[in-house]
């Protein structure tokens, strides 16, 4: 499949997701039932690039980003770097590889041993892979600092001595330390308030420029995906339903339930204009996805056809893809569409 | 104190109302002298981040907010009573009855050991005088009154079988049990997803208006301000910065926290073209 | 601003209900008292090495049986020794006993159980049914059996001691790894290059150990009363050392002669309560 955006075909690859499909299996009144958190992901990743995996809750989205930081095997699939496979079902990654794809948690308060000093989160993982040389350490732990725009006076504190934004600066500074290709950030602001994230976000773009690394984004804040994302990945129930350039899948969705979180988004202005494009009910469970398109139980527009079988990934143009068969009554206003049909 | 007189139309009105944490016989400052007030049939929104005093204010009004908070001056009136004066035994005709809350986390204010039917028809009888048939068709009522689906099914089902958004509308048919006309809701759409949240926003709207409901957001996302509120109040660090029309916040501001709030909630997008070319 | 300075201050919830402020307390009175008895206890034992009012298992220093006095403080017994030494000289045996055998239980329970805790699996199901058939034992019952078996002597019931009390630390010490297991920063130091033993020891034991410690406290005010138990018993010790449960297993048949078991009695009181309290103190300061 060319899931390629222009980027990838410019720069090469530094990490491909090939079929990665990771189930779960649960006991539930007394029945073994399988769980299909995410169903044969495909995308690849370019260095100093930013995917964003977008989706609600149950869309799969951070199980996903566990798999490819190595925090979950996958069952089915693999991941590979430079052509040569880091991960595959059932099989953790080697140490060396954690160097190559890091980390920054959600809940900066979780993801901080709460008795280690800022200096200690630093030189640990600088210790562990490139020795312990103390004058070396010294001077990496400050650059670090310096890099996430932490002042050294920080260094003997501990995470909760630290506010939300100084503990999210130091997980980042922490995914630095080891040089990695790819980060993968899970909801880099959720726990921020709204005048702390945009600092955030600058300071990621800027560690970007300096650095090259690529982002694996995972985040349900369009605002955030927009402002950081070259291309997005929309999930939902576990696959990938559109995909393309951040500001065409915006600016064009093509598949009803990309609209429908769009449109959902508050925007930030009084009485913003809003269509009645919304869908029905909520995320049906993973343990019972729709046999055809995955929409099919939610979706304003569904048609007979939809139920047949499910929907692959298509072009619409070169680079943004759609797993939708009538994206022609995308541009219909739902109400009328749903008489129609 | 400043002393605003109580406008005819003002549901609620906060007036002068300072408040310290007692920590260890050491009083911190957390609100300081805000004032404000909730026009009747609106509804209002306190927006601010964390830290900003908004949860404690909402608290406040109610009796409910933590026992180290000192009230230091200022008073909070509702109608023709001043709240602040009032004995528990007092407020407790008030809570719930008269002015209501929701909580941001629905289905951790239920209880988990028993059925959402039951639940429901045990705040029915603790209010009203009525037989267990008539409560159980009162709660199936006010659980068709929030759009939840297949009522005779969801009356059976515990809250763990409920999702965020469905769990927050059985906290609002909880509420609206009773009746009441000053509704505050704290963060009721944080933690939901989007879809779900402009669902869940839309109904306290709908409830609002159908039910002359005066109702009171108490949140961090002036997006849903705009979407949903005609009057908001600024908070920071336990003061009112701004207290205008929604319209207005939009259109000018006057605070530079407000001004600041706005600036960083629109955040730029990145221009992947440009990124492309240097590709 | 003090307390004392805001007496025009309404208090209650949110500040609605008005109140009088009343002085917080912030004294932590369990911790201070737990620490002044287990110092009072430790000092007089390890002055009693150096020096006691007699010589402690001298007997006929007084007559047979003597009541307190300004002489014998606590009396004497029936070979007319002066209790009062005793009691004192007694101190080091029983706290040395009973500290030795908690941190030895300590170490080799915290140990196994992290590490079954960590790993999971055969061994760790295989660990937890031999801690539940120890524990299944009355634990005096068990003492005294394995003690009979492998015999007395000071190193033996500090053995039968630590093998008495492990299966706590160990089940206390897998439930607590067990639940840092799932905290994030255990995923995260596995991505800053840590092997699986380095996370454990280095990252989710230090974080375990506060429930651990304050639980060792409680511990030892049991042991301690097993320790005097095995004594009075007259296995373990060796029967007529000064140990106060053998002191008090000599005064067995002089129930009129209350003193001669009375003093060794509260001794034995005054050091299970000494743990117990620093125990509390320690499991208060863990909530806070």
């Amino acid at each position: 499949m060319t899931v390629n955006a222009d980027i990838s075909r410019t720069r090469l690859p530094i990490m491909r997701v090939q079929n990665v499909t990771k189930t779960f299996s649960t006991i539930s009144a007394g029945r073994r039932t399988h769980l299909t958190a995410v169903d044969q992901l495909d995308f690849t990743i370019a260095a100093g690039e930013t995917i964003a995996l977008v989706g609600e809750s149950g869309s799969g989205k951070s199980t996903a980003a566990k798999c490819v930081a190595d925090l979950l095997a996958p069952t089915e699939g693999t991941i590979s770097m430079d052509g040569a496979p880091t991960i595959r079902p059932g099989r953790r990654a080697r140490r060396r590889d954690h160097r190559r794809v890091q980390l920054v948690f959600q809940d900066p308060n979780g993801s901080l041993d709460p008795r280690q000093t800022v200096r200690q989160v630093l030189e640990e993982p600088l210790r562990n892979f490139f020795g312990n040389n103390r004058g070396e350490l010294r001077r990496r732990v400050r650059e670090l600092l310096a890099d996430v725009e932490l002042d050294e006076s920080l260094l003997n504190r501990r995470p909760r001595e630290l506010s939300g934004g100084q503990k999210q600066r130091l997980g980042l500074a922490r995914a630095l330390a080891v040089e990695p290709e790819i980060i993968v950030l899970d909801e880099p602001t959720a726990s921020l308030d709204v005048s702390t994230r945009g600092q955030m976000l600058a300071l990621l773009e800027r560690v970007q420029r300096h650095t090259d690394v690529a982002y694996l984004l995972v985040s349900h804040d369009l605002a955030v995906v927009q402002s950081l994302a070259d291309r997005v990945l929309v999930m939902y129930l576990g696959s990938i339903i559109e995909s393309g350039p951040t500001d065409r899948v915006f600016t064009n969705p093509q598949h009803p339930y990309t609209k429908a979180l769009i449109e959902a988004a508050p925007k930030m202005e009084y009485r913003a204009l809003r269509s009645a494009w919304r869908l029905d009910g909520e995320i049906p469970s993973p343990t019972d996805r729709p046999s055809g398109c995955l929409l099919t139980n939610r979706c304003p527009v569904v048609q007979p056809d939809c139920h047949a079988q499910r929907p692959p990934l298509v072009a619409v143009d070169a680079d943004h893809l759609s797993a939708c068969i009538h994206p022609e009554l995308l541009s219909a206003p739902s109400m009328d569409a749903r008489t129609a049909s | 104190m400043t002393r605003t007189k109580l406008a005819a139309d003002d549901m609620l009105a906060v007036e002068g109302f300072s408040a310290s944490f007692d920590l260890k016989g050491e009083l911190r400052p957390v609100l300081k002298d805000v004032t404000f007030s909730l026009p009747s049939h609106s509804m209002s929104a306190i927006v601010g981040e964390s830290g900003s005093g908004k949860s404690l204010t909402a608290l406040s009004v109610l009796g409910l907010a933590p026992r180290r908070l000192v009230r230091t001056s200022g008073q909070i009136r509702y109608r023709d009573s001043v709240l602040t004066e009032l004995s528990e035994r007092e407020l407790r005709t008030v809570r719930g009855a008269r002015i209501a809350m929701v909580f941001q986390d629905a289905r951790a204010a239920l209880n988990p050991v028993f059925t959402v039917g039951h639940q429901l028809e045990a705040t029915v009888r603790a209010h009203q005088k009525v037989s267990r048939k008539q409560a159980k068709s009162l709660a199936a009522d006010a659980l068709a009154s929030v759009r939840i689906p297949d009522v005779s099914r969801r009356m059976e089902q515990y809250p763990h079988q409920f999702s965020g958004g469905m769990a927050q509308r059985v906290a609002l048919a909880q509420t609206l049990l009773c009746d009441p006309e000053l509704l505050l809701l704290d963060e009721p759409t944080t933690g939901l997803d989007v879809t779900i949240q402009a669902d869940v926003m839309d109904l306290i709207t709908t409830l609002g208006a159908e039910r002359h409901m005066t109702t009171c957001l108490i949140t961090h996302d002036l997006g849903l301000v705009g979407q949903y509120c005609d009057r908001v109040i600024v908070m920071k660090a336990g003061e009112v910065c701004e207290q205008t029309d929604a319209k207005t916040v939009f259109s000018t501001p006057t605070h530079p926290y407000t001004q600041l709030l706005l600036d960083a909630s629109e955040l730029k997008q990145r221009d992947t073209t440009e990124r492309r070319i240097i590709a | 601003m003090t307390s004392t300075a805001t007496n025009a201050v309404q208090r209650g919830r949110g500040g609605i209900r008005p109140l009088n402020i009343k002085p917080r307390r912030t004294m932590n009175w369990t911790l201070w008292a737990g620490l002044g008895l287990s110092g009072l206890l430790v000092t007089v034992s390890i002055a009693a090495q150096f020096w006691t009012p007699y010589t402690p298992t001298k007997p006929g220093v007084g007559d047979p049986l003597m009541a307190p006095s300004a002489a014998h403080l606590f009396g004497t017994d029936k070979v007319g020794s002066d209790i009062f030494s005793k009691v004192m000289a007694a101190g080091l045996t029983d706290i040395g006993i009973t500290l030795i055998g908690v941190a030895l239980a300590f170490v080799i329970g915290t140990l196994i159980g992290s590490l079954t805790g960590f790993f999971g699996g055969a061994v760790d199901a295989i660990v937890m049914r031999g801690t539940e058939i120890i524990q299944s034992f009355p634990a005096l019952l068990l003492g005294m059996l394995l003690v009979s078996a492998v015999g007395g002597g000071l190193i033996n019931v500090v053995v039968v001691v630590a093998i008495l009390g492990f299966p706590g630390y160990l089940r206390l010490a897998r439930a607590e790894i067990l639940s840092k297991k799932s905290m994030e920063y255990a995923d995260a130091a596995v991505l800053m290059g840590n092997g699986r033993l380095s996370v454990l020891f280095k990252h989710l034991l230090p974080n375990s150990l506060k429930p651990l410690v304050s639980f060792s406290a409680i511990n030892a005010s049991w042991v301690a009363i097993i320790v005097s138990s095995l004594g009075f018993i007259g296995i373990g010790i060796e029967p007529g050392s000064a140990e106060w449960g053998s002191m008090i297993a000599a005064g067995r048949d002089q129930i009129s002669n209350w003193w001669v078991t009375f003093f060794p009695g509260v001794a034995i009181l005054l050091l299970a309560m000494a743990f117990y309290l620093l125990g509390d103190a320690f499991a208060d300061r863990e909530v806070q």
